[in-house]
């Protein structure tokens, strides 16, 4: 073959395919062969890969155009790094990626490196590293700990992020703006780019990414074919009888069902793990012939049945898969052509995102239905095809300096070769993330890894990193090997493991829920019946039963609050239908639900704020309907709550979902006054919040996290490994051993931080308030109550009494008081 | 949900450290919220896991504990002895967390413990974790019991183990028992308590800078747990 020119040999690659390239893809060589750092943003499945990954073999054909020069045997040194989030995409990139190098006969070596490759493969890397690399930003951390691939890694042209989106405004994000710091500090030139789903804050998104040394903006190409979204809902058969509340939505499932059957393959999303397990058995008792076609995905599962799941996608053998956020990332599935989403979607990018997973083939559809499980999610799904109209799209927050993620960085870069205080100062400023860190900070972080904390007395005996001849290192192995198993920042939660008696594990559950069964307790997992059999070694055996469950797993973190874009959106719609506008299936289907709302109550316009009052045998209740998001209302409900307790001698109980707050009190709660007195006022907020809320056990879980992230707990489960057994201590420890004996450590101070802007939505609640106050009050007296109150009630009293587990347990902690009183 | 109430408030002393009365097979018992029991009969006061230094193993180690714990944990059990008048201290094992735990500083703490504490008599079980620490404690009065060794009418063993014959009840430790208090509308934690199950004792951690594991108890058990300076017996 003649050499062609570098452009040519790609057109004929694509030309093997069929195929030419897009002009964003063009565009994104192009801006490459320039030397420029960017973003692509553009759905799922058109071609973002190729805009990134063929910019470097562009660059290298450029310059190795000779094709007698190719030899496989001896191929070209590191190059290119490729980041992806997850380790389990990794070998599915590895293949997209290999496909061009194979197709044009590049003599380049592509290899991961991720948690899961197998030590010779890593022992062999480390003298010598593949031409590109696929590796996790952990293991990216980890390579930068060996100071003797320092000048393999200087010669590196590109760094790749994927799914830039989904790492951004997380502490693994930040871990990578640090590690692409000094990769840039390595090679100055270092080219970065971006791949990203949509976002409301893409040039922020671009600006962390190539940090702000950076003399040329970051370029954001935007794919240039928008992908077709068809999104629909599900509107009940019979909607006077639909519920104005509920979290499950069985009810849907036969309408659900016969939306699976027109297709080929259908990914069925659920909120929680708890919700996918329920809808599993719902469908299969629906259609009973479906055994073996359907299946469950969520994170608990182990990964042998989550492989599984995903091969049965991939080759188009499942009819439906329901499952969770576990299949919102990566790998594409073409088979899938219908994406069902259960519930509220809480935010548009996410509603986008999970609509993507559909319609792979190009030029397909991607198809979302959207199933409710209560009347008024149909307002969030016709809110969100709204926001997605308009182009509200979430943004993602960056975080502002995470000294725990500054504290193993600074380690990581104490054992590759050891820094300067100056020069790594300067370094760490680059990124978005550290550029206001100030030099007490730094001086701080510099103290903690040095003498333990700036304390000058309280850490003696400290071993960690070395000052001498200033510079900072680490000389003791036994801090190298234990820095380098505790690289990263994703927490585990305290699980454990579910196997049958044979020993097949099936997945984790967490502790506190395998402590609640008995023996012979059946629960829901993994879309089977099983029943514990005993509980040994931190390991629930179990085996196949019959009958009805006794519980389903309830996992945490399992609830998302809506995004502050999808309230502002749901706000005019509920304006919308005030004024008897209602646009598209879903609104006008609630008509008859808008209508009795207004009969006995009003429904908001964006500028008033409804509170609904109702005096019943049970009490005063104060219902408040913000909008805002749950987790906004949790803050709001306890600073109102603690507010009006401070007035009048009183208790009250409380409840919020993402719609509104409850406030009950069996006194008259004198609202009007409290408002026009400064209810809602944004003064002492911060001091009230802290007042209000168990600030301290938010901050202990808050605490856990940070803990892990700068050293202070090992990652690896309890157990595992025998030598570090000894070091083992709970965050809750540690933190309360800073409290008493160094209360000045930053680390606390930035728990207090997280808790406030990650638990509470700090930010969000005080506009909120501002919002409230600057707005109408409408005080209604409903005589009974209205149908946006209803699920709120219903929360509450399910809260109350429909639960077992509650029911029993305090009926456990009556039992205790009385046999303490009957003892006294 | 509804607060766990103090059963009773028998102070011990005008310092006012939360105690109750208890019997268990005829002996009678004082439980002090500060995770000791003294037992009158014998003036003895009992506690167990200290876990001494392990800080500065921790700091040793390379994680960033700042020391303070020991000396505190030596603070609380003076503050029973003296308020209980105890002529004896018996701690059922795990004194230190592991030999790199004697460091200068727990050193110093525990001489100067010891000097305080002259008329004591100072027993100690050795626990899993003071495997190989006999050698780096001879400065020290201590004197080593055996395992299931008798003192009057009970004995006592770091892990728990059937009572020695001729005992009506074995006092141990190593478990850090504590009982899990939750409702889905509050949970109040872990909380530290004393484990009744079996005739077997089982003291919670002294230490402050010691975790502690979820027990189970059984119906035929009796649990005391310590609601911050309070104790109070669950069913």
């Amino acid at each position: 073959m003649i050499n062609a020119t570098p452009l040519q040999t790609v057109r004929d690659y694509f030309a093997s395919k069929a195929q030419k390239p897009f002009r964003f893809q063009m565009e994104a060589w192009k801006a490459y062969a320039e030397g420029h750092s960017g973003l692509v943003h553009s759905a799922t499945g058109t071609g973002k890969t190729l805009a990134v990954w063929l910019g470097p073999i562009l660059q290298w054909l450029k310059r190795n155009g000779a094709r007698s020069e190719w030899n496989p045997k001896n191929p070209p040194a590191l190059r290119v790094l490729w980041i992806t989030p997850l380790r389990a995409l990794a070998t599915d990139t590895e293949n997209a990626l290999l496909a061009p190098i194979d197709a044009m006969g590049l003599p380049w070596l592509l290899e991961s490196r991720t948690g899961d490759s197998s030590a010779s493969m890593k022992a062999k890397q480390l003298k010598r590293l593949p031409t590109a690399l696929i590796t996790t930003p952990e293991s990216l951390c980890l390579l930068l700990t060996h100071a003797a691939l320092l000048p393999q890694m200087s010669a590196i042209e590109a760094v790749i992020v994927d799914e830039w989106h989904e790492l951004l405004g997380s502490k693994r994000g930040t871990q990578v703006e640090l590690a692409l710091s000094r990769l840039r500090k390595l090679n100055p030139s270092l080219r970065t780019w971006g791949l990203s789903a949509t976002l409301g804050n893409l040039t922020q998104a671009g600006e962390a990414l190539i940090g702000c040394e950076s003399t040329q903006p970051c370029k954001i190409i935007q794919g240039t074919t928008k992908k077709r979204i068809r999104l629909d809902s599900l509107i009940p058969d019979k909607m006077e009888r639909f519920p104005w509340s509920g979290h499950i939505g069985s009810r849907m499932v036969p309408q659900a069902a016969k939306e699976i059957e027109g297709v080929n393959s259908a990914l069925v999303f659920a909120n929680t793990r708890s919700q996918t397990e329920i809808w599993y058995q719902h469908l299969l008792q629906c259609r009973p012939d479906w055994a073996g076609q359907i299946a469950v995905h969520h994170g608990s599962l182990d990964t042998s049945v989550r492989d599984w799941v995903e091969n049965g996608l991939r080759n188009g053998k499942l009819r439906a898969v329901v499952c969770t956020s576990s299949l919102d990332l990566g790998v594409d599935f073409s088979a899938v052509d219908l994406v069902l989403q259960v519930g509220s979607p809480k935010g548009s990018a996410r509603l986008l995102q999970r609509a993507g997973r559909s319609g792979h083939q190009p030029g397909a559809e991607s198809r979302l239905i959207f199933v409710p499980t209560n009347a008024l999610e149909l307002i969030e799904l016709a809110a969100a095809k709204d926001a997605i109209q308009h182009g509200k799209i979430e943004s993602r927050p960056l975080l502002n300096k995470p000294l725990d993620v500054l504290v193993q960085h600074a380690v990581t870069i104490a054992i590759g070769g050891g820094f300067t205080s100056e020069d790594l100062l300067k370094e760490v400023r680059t990124t978005q993330a550290f550029q206001s860190l100030t030099d007490d900070e730094w001086r701080w972080v510099l103290d903690f890894i040095v003498r333990g904390g700036s304390s000058l007395n309280a850490y003696p005996e400290f071993h960690r990193v070395q000052f001498e001849n200033d510079r900072y290192q680490v000389s003791l192995r036994r801090v190298m090997t234990l820095h380098r198993l505790n690289i990263g920042t994703i927490v585990s939660d305290t699980a454990m493991k579910v196997k049958y008696m044979s020993g097949s594990t099936i997945g984790t559950v967490e502790e506190s829920f395998i402590g609640k069964l008995k023996q012979g307790d059946r629960f829901l997992f993994a879309g089977k019946l099983v029943e514990l059999v005993i509980v040994r070694d931190n390991i629930a055996y179990v085996k196949r039963s019959k009958g009805t469950p006794d519980a389903v797993p309830r996992w945490m973190g399992g609830r998302m609050p809506l995004s502050s874009e999808l309230s502002a959106a749901l706000r005019e719609k509920v304006h919308q239908a005030s004024e008897g506008d209602l646009k598209g299936p879903e609104m006008k289907s609630l008509k008859s639900l808008f209508e009795l709302q207004q009969r006995w109550s009003i429904l908001p316009r964006t500028d008033e704020l409804l509170v609904e009052v109702i005096h019943d045998r049970s009490g005063h209740q104060v219902y408040l309907f913000p909008f805002e998001g749950r987790l906004v209302h949790e803050g709001m409900a306890s600073v109102l709550a603690y507010r009006l307790t401070q007035r009048q001698r009183t208790t009250i109980s409380m409840a919020c979902n993402d719609h509104g707050i409850v406030l009950q009190s069996p006194h008259v709660i004198p609202i009007e006054k409290a408002i026009v007195e400064g209810l809602f006022s944004t003064e002492r907020l911060e001091d009230d919040v802290r007042q209000s809320m168990n600030a301290t056990e938010m901050a202990k879980r808050q605490f856990r996290q940070i803990a892990r992230v700068s050293g202070l707990i090992q990652a690896g489960m309890p157990g595992q490994r025998k030598s570090t057994s000894h070091i083992q201590a709970s965050s809750n420890l540690f933190f309360d051993t800073f409290s008493e004996y160094d209360p000045r450590n930053l680390l606390l101070e930035q728990c207090r931080r997280e808790v406030l802007e990650q638990q509470l939505e700090w930010t969000r609640l005080s506009r909120a308030l501002e919002r409230m106050q600057k707005g109408k009050i409408k005080i209604v007296y409903p005589s009974k109550v209205t149908p946006l109150a209803f699920s709120l009630l219903v929360d509450k009293l399910r809260e109350r009494l429909s639960s077992e587990t509650l029911a029993e347990r305090v009926a456990r902690m009556q039992k205790a008081l009385e046999t303490a009183a009957g003892q006294e | 949900m509804p607060r766990p109430i103090p059963l009773s408030h028998s102070a011990i002393g005008s310092a006012g450290l939360s105690s109750i009365a208890i019997s268990i097979e005829g002996l009678d018992f004082q439980l002090l919220a500060q995770r000791g029991v003294y037992w009158p009969e014998q003036k003895t006061l009992f506690i167990a896991d200290t876990h001494f230094g392990k800080d500065a193993t921790f700091r040793s180690q390379g994680i960033a504990v700042p020391q303070g714990s020991t000396e505190g944990t030596l603070a609380t059990i003076a503050l029973m002895i003296s308020q209980c008048q105890a002529e004896r201290l018996v701690l059922l094992g795990d004194m230190f967390h592991a030999r790199s735990s004697i460091s200068q500083g727990v050193r110093e703490s525990l001489d100067a413990f010891f000097q305080s504490q002259r008329q004591l008599k100072f027993s100690l079980i050795l626990g899993n974790h003071d495997k190989g620490i006999s050698a780096l404690t001879k400065g020290w009065p201590i004197e080593i019991l055996d395992s299931g060794a008798s003192i009057g009418s009970v004995s006592v063993s770091h892990i728990p183990q059937e009572p020695s014959p001729s005992t009506k009840l074995l006092l141990c430790g190593h478990v850090h028992p504590a009982y899990r208090f939750t409702s889905k509308m509050d949970s109040v934690g872990k909380l530290p308590c004393f484990w009744l199950s079996n005739r077997q004792f089982v003291l919670p951690a002294i230490g402050e800078f010691t975790g502690t594991q979820v027990i189970h108890p059984s119906k035929s058990d009796q649990t005391w747990v310590i609601v911050e300076d309070e104790i109070l017996q669950v069913a």
